[in-house]
């Protein structure tokens, strides 16, 4: 069997990486620095954050986050503390200073908060105070696992939205969610839009995918999340093009296949989002559509007029009206069980 | 060639641009790397002091109660329901608008929603359900789901969803004669059994099905009759999974079992012979019947693994086999009179047909904190399908003119087999640089290697015997991508951020030949937070594609500006609204024929396509009163068509200059807390520049009530 040029550039350069990134791992594994403290001894329990944080913790409640704290997680897995990291010195300094006040002494209450050593120290983990990654690695830390669907996050360190600096937190809201479900921001695709604004107006065009009407949300063809595709693009469940989730009467296989389906995709005569042309293709005419393949190209179809499985270059009178219509005979343009040019 | 010249000059200019960027940007960065924040937890910082006070005095008190609606047993439920008329009135192409719209006069559930949770998170049978329906009762897209959970034990997800399409052939038969009115439901249910834990099992079921009346066509004798079928098809996906995580590794498997079903059929005596399509042949169709079941079945075993190989390198490694196996017959019988003066044909055609595909789908990546600044990422991808088919057919005509005994049946027999066989690689490497909230950056390079084969035989005899013989190769490629990636992004302030994406890229081949030999994708996007009320977006798009082999010429050129703003002065007014261009300019040689016979001219010509859409979409609410909200919608589309130019005489002009108006506007009065009234005007205006049959202007007036409770 043949092995292609790019595989082998490509195990070449991982065996000739492998020592460089084993060097790299030994090196830099006693400079990496937690953002939260993994000494169980440091976690107080969320009751203590409900006493001050009133506000937050009110929203929290509601939201998936608060079924963490309970018993069946780690103490560091646990309610506020799990994003926020082990609240015991906050709260001890935070106490020594309600004290004071209590006792009517304001002014050692503010001298203990300038105290910047002890302030620092009693300082909780604040995403905003974080990168965009960091941010985002805390959560994966428990949400590319278990917690997760299959898969689905598995590929976001290496997603478009990662590495254009866009964080969890620029779609969910942790505390104070617009909808409860996955704890968003906004709703699909309101929420796509804020960044993603000329997509409003391609499903603005009379022939779209049904995402204003809510039949369909983003998230259906793309995952947001990363995936290996170009685009974002899911698979269907057989490893094809979305598109195949729902329609799923084009999947075959077909005797006869139109091989640029399945080689290269819908969209060679599809426009995915929205189209102003019917069937949401990319030309307003069907056979003009066609020519700009069929027509006068080596190979397309076949590699010369005798290609006996394709048959033979168009040579139909276009000026007959039965004939514009490429798909007027050629019905099963998509792939035909009893017809090589699709009939 | 100028404009491959501009292109590459482009290209460099990015490229250098990228560069320059990046290293400006770079040290920058390192020497002033600050604490950063993403773009929507800018907040400021409570007043400690203030924050101590106010816990003093309210010593021990615990957290409100959140507006959770009525409280049953341990569960807090929230539920509303809008139920509402739609009035339809369409003058013009009411097909037309069916096809764009769908919507028809009925009653309808607008809107149902109910939210339950467990007060204290964890309930008896679970901890949190929600319920939502749309649009339910005739509009073109309905929508049901139900997920509830409870933590560790179960997670429950169903969603259907329900489109009715209509699609209209028109009077431009071109563009599609086939027109149908198809009802499509997607269901599916998951279950998800222990979540939460090290040991995950997953059961899922989906079934997409449609059904409805469709218009195929036949030809006899040179004419054509447009026939009226039924088309049902559905598939059952059954599947099973188990995810795991271990030692900080997360292992998955799962199987899944589809099987699908086609039985499209036409049984009619009644024919439609639009005469439009060849009106010097009279051809007459007396019955027909055509069955086309196809039944088929796929296998789909799939893993996956994903985890840590200690801080710094993550990896993951995905695997997909599929089976598929497709078994398809047709039957036909038809009865009719040819153009030949009182001849009458019968016909009978069956064909029977068997298909396999194997595919293999594997996705490895991996990724290399090189420090907290830098990350190498590399994904790599394996994919490979060969599509094997075999049909055989048997056709049988016999024809009798006038009075005269039937004569000699006619047989025609066709046998054929075909791979179709695609293997690609892909591989994307790239360095990801990240420095807070100022400045992120990455630059790649994406390698593909294609190898499109199709293999074939088909062969027509009128002997019963077929000696099977050797394919013949149809066509082989063999496509390299090479293409470069990079990009970066900004915040020069906390409001502000700029994006940039350049991709270019080169083909050594085509496998259709509108696929570029080059390409160039670039990107601009630019968010502006001006003030807490008050955000701009700009983005701009340009996409170029160019394959200069001569049979070819194929040029694409996208161009895209989008602005957009929002206005969010104080809680009862906000609006959005944004405008859009689009230019699209595509052209490709073309070879056609006129005439037939000895008459056939050959054209060697020019296809020049033209799109020049500008979009408004504006959206805006307002509070009027405590009460009284106004929601107005208004979406604007028009082409322009193509400009004018001159052009040779052999070129062909495609576009299609439109204009859509479609401006909403939905008034609501609130009762009280549990009753709102609503109604609601919606227009759509349709005009085509140059055919004015398929126009409409529909008015929707939908009168509803909302109840929440």
């Amino acid at each position: 069997m043949r092995i292609p040029k790019l595989v082998l550039v490509i195990l070449f350069c991982a065996t000739a990486a492998i020592p460089f990134i084993a060097t790299r791992i030994k090196a830099n594994a006693e400079q990496k620095t937690a953002l939260l403290s993994s000494d169980p001894g440091q976690y107080v329990g969320s009751e203590s954050c409900a006493e001050c944080h009133n506000n937050q913790t009110t929203h929290y409640t509601l939201t998936a986050h608060s079924k963490t704290n309970n018993d069946k997680y780690k103490v560091t897995e646990r309610g506020c503390e799990a994003c926020h990291g082990g609240a015991k010195q906050h709260v001890e300094f935070y106490t020594s200073a309600q004290k004071l006040i209590k006792e009517g002494k304001d002014a050692e209450a503010q001298a203990l908060y300038d105290d910047g050593a002890k302030a620092k120290a009693a300082k909780m983990l604040s995403f905003s105070e974080i990168s965009a990654t960091q941010a985002s690695a805390l959560c994966m830390k428990c949400h590319e696992n278990s917690q997760g669907r299959s898969e689905e996050r598995f590929n976001y360190r290496r997603s478009e939205h990662m590495r254009h600096g866009v964080s969890c937190l620029d779609c969910h809201s942790s505390h104070s969610p617009k909808r409860t479900e996955f704890l968003l921001r906004d709703s699909e695709p309101n929420m796509c839009y804020q960044c993603h604004m000329d997509q409003k107006a391609t499903f603005a065009k009379p022939f779209h995918h049904k995402v204003p009407e809510g039949g369909m949300k983003c998230s259906d063809c793309h995952n947001q999340h990363g995936g290996f595709a170009a685009k974002q693009l899911r698979n269907s469940v057989t490893g094809d093009m979305p598109c195949l989730k729902c329609h799923t009467d084009k999947q075959g296989p077909f005797v006869f296949e139109h091989a640029p389906v399945k080689a290269e995709g819908c969209q060679a005569c599809h426009t995915p989002h929205g189209s102003t042309y019917p069937k949401m293709l990319t030309r307003p005419s069907v056979r003009l559509l066609c020519l700009e393949c069929h027509s006068n190209t080596p190979g397309v179809p076949g590699e010369d007029d005798t290609g006996t499985g394709l048959g033979n270059r168009p040579t139909h009178n276009l000026a007959d009206p039965r004939y514009q219509n490429c798909t007027l005979c050629h019905t099963d343009i998509h792939g035909s069980n009893k017809h090589p040019s699709f009939r | 060639m100028t404009n491959q010249r501009i292109v590459f000059r482009l290209i460099r200019s990015c490229a250098g641009a990228i560069v320059f960027v990046l290293f400006v940007a770079t040290a920058y960065a390192q020497s002033s790397v600050e604490k950063s924040e993403t773009t929507q937890q800018t907040k400021k910082q409570e007043d400690e002091l203030a924050l101590a006070r106010a816990a003093v005095a309210k010593p021990g008190e615990k957290p409100d109660k959140p507006e959770t609606g009525r409280i049953i047993g341990r569960y807090s439920v929230q539920s509303s329901l809008e139920v509402g008329y739609r009035f339809e009135n369409t003058r013009g192409n009411r097909d037309s608008f069916l096809s764009q719209v769908n919507v028809r006069d009925g009653l309808r559930v607008l809107e149902y929603s109910l939210d339950s949770r467990a007060i204290d998170g964890r309930g008896m049978l679970y901890d949190s359900l929600r319920s939502e329906v749309n649009n339910a009762g005739g509009d073109q897209s309905q929508n049901f789901s139900l997920r509830m959970e409870k933590a560790r034990a179960y997670r429950f997800d169903s969603h259907v969803r329900r489109f009715n399409y209509f699609r209209t052939p028109g009077p431009n038969f071109a563009r599609d004669i086939r027109n149908s009115d198809l009802r499509q439901q997607i269901a599916d249910y998951n279950l998800r059994l222990f979540p939460q834990r090290a040991v995950r099992f997953n059961l899922g079921y989906g079934r997409s099905s449609a059904k409805g009346r469709y218009s195929p066509d036949i030809s006899l004798s040179n004419d054509f009759f447009q026939l009226l079928g039924t088309t049902r098809w559905e598939s059952n996906d059954y599947r099973i999974g188990m995810d795991a995580t271990y030692g900080g590794w997360n292992f998955s498997a799962s199987a899944l079992h589809r099987r699908f079903k086609d039985d499209p059929s036409v049984v009619s005596k009644s024919f439609v012979d639009p005469g439009f399509l060849n009106p010097t042949d009279l051809a007459t169709l007396t019955s027909l019947s055509r069955l086309v079941p196809i039944r088929s079945h796929a296998t789909v075993v799939s893993g996956s693994l994903q985890g840590n190989i200690g801080d710094r390198v993550h990896v993951v490694v995905r695997g997909l086999h599929d089976e598929e196996f497709s078994r398809g017959i047709y039957t036909q019988s038809y009865l009719g009179n040819t153009t030949t003066a009182n001849q009458r044909s019968t016909q009978t055609f069956d064909a029977d047909s068997a298909t396999k595909r194997p595919s293999d789908l594997v996705d490895a990546a991996i990724s290399f904190d090189l420090n907290e600044h830098f990350t190498l990422n590399n994904s790599f991808r394996y994919s490979s399908f060969r599509i094997q088919g075999d049909m055989r057919t048997n056709q049988t005509t016999v024809n009798q003119t006038g009075t005269n005994p039937p004569g000699t049946p006619s047989i025609s027999r066709t046998f054929g087999d075909r791979l179709t066989g695609l293997t690609s690689f892909w591989n994307t490497l790239d360095l990801g640089m990240n420095f807070g909230k100022k400045f992120s950056a990455n630059l790649g390079w994406r390698a593909m290697q294609r190898e499109v084969e199709l293999l074939g035989i088909v062969t027509t005899t009128n002997s019963p015997a077929f000696t099977p013989s050797l394919r013949s190769k149809d066509e082989a490629e063999s496509i390299d991508t090479h293409a470069f990636v990079g990009g970066f992004r900004v915040r020069p302030t906390n409001r502000t951020s700029f994006i940039f994406d350049v991709e270019h890229g080169t083909n050594n081949n085509a496998f259709i030949r509108i696929n570029p030999l080059e390409f160039t994708r670039l990107r601009v996007r630019t968010q502006i937070q001006a003030t807490d009320q008050l955000s701009f977006v700009g983005a701009f798009t340009s996409i170029d594609r160019v394959n200069p082999t001569p049979q070819v010429q194929n040029e694409a050129d996208t161009r895209t500006y989008t602005a957009s703003v929002d206005w969010n002065p104080h809680a009862r007014v906000w609006v959005n609204a944004g405008y859009d261009h689009q230019n699209l300019f595509t052209t490709a040689n073309l070879r056609y024929f006129l005439g037939s016979g000895a008459s056939r001219v050959e054209v060697l010509g020019r296809l020049l396509a033209y799109g020049r859409m500008n979009s408004v979409f504006t959206n805006a609410r307002f509070a009027l009163t405590n009460r009284l909200d106004f929601l107005m919608v208004y979406y604007y589309i028009k082409d322009l068509g193509a400009p004018s130019a001159t052009t040779g005489t052999s070129d062909t002009v495609l576009a299609l200059p439109l204009r859509r108006h479609n401006p909403e506007a939905r008034l609501s009065y609130r009762f009280n807390n549990h009753f709102t009234g609503n109604v609601s005007y919606r227009h759509f205006s349709y005009n085509e520049r140059d055919l004015s049959v398929l126009d409409y202007r529909s008015n929707i007036t939908t009168v509803s009530a909302r109840i929440n409770f």
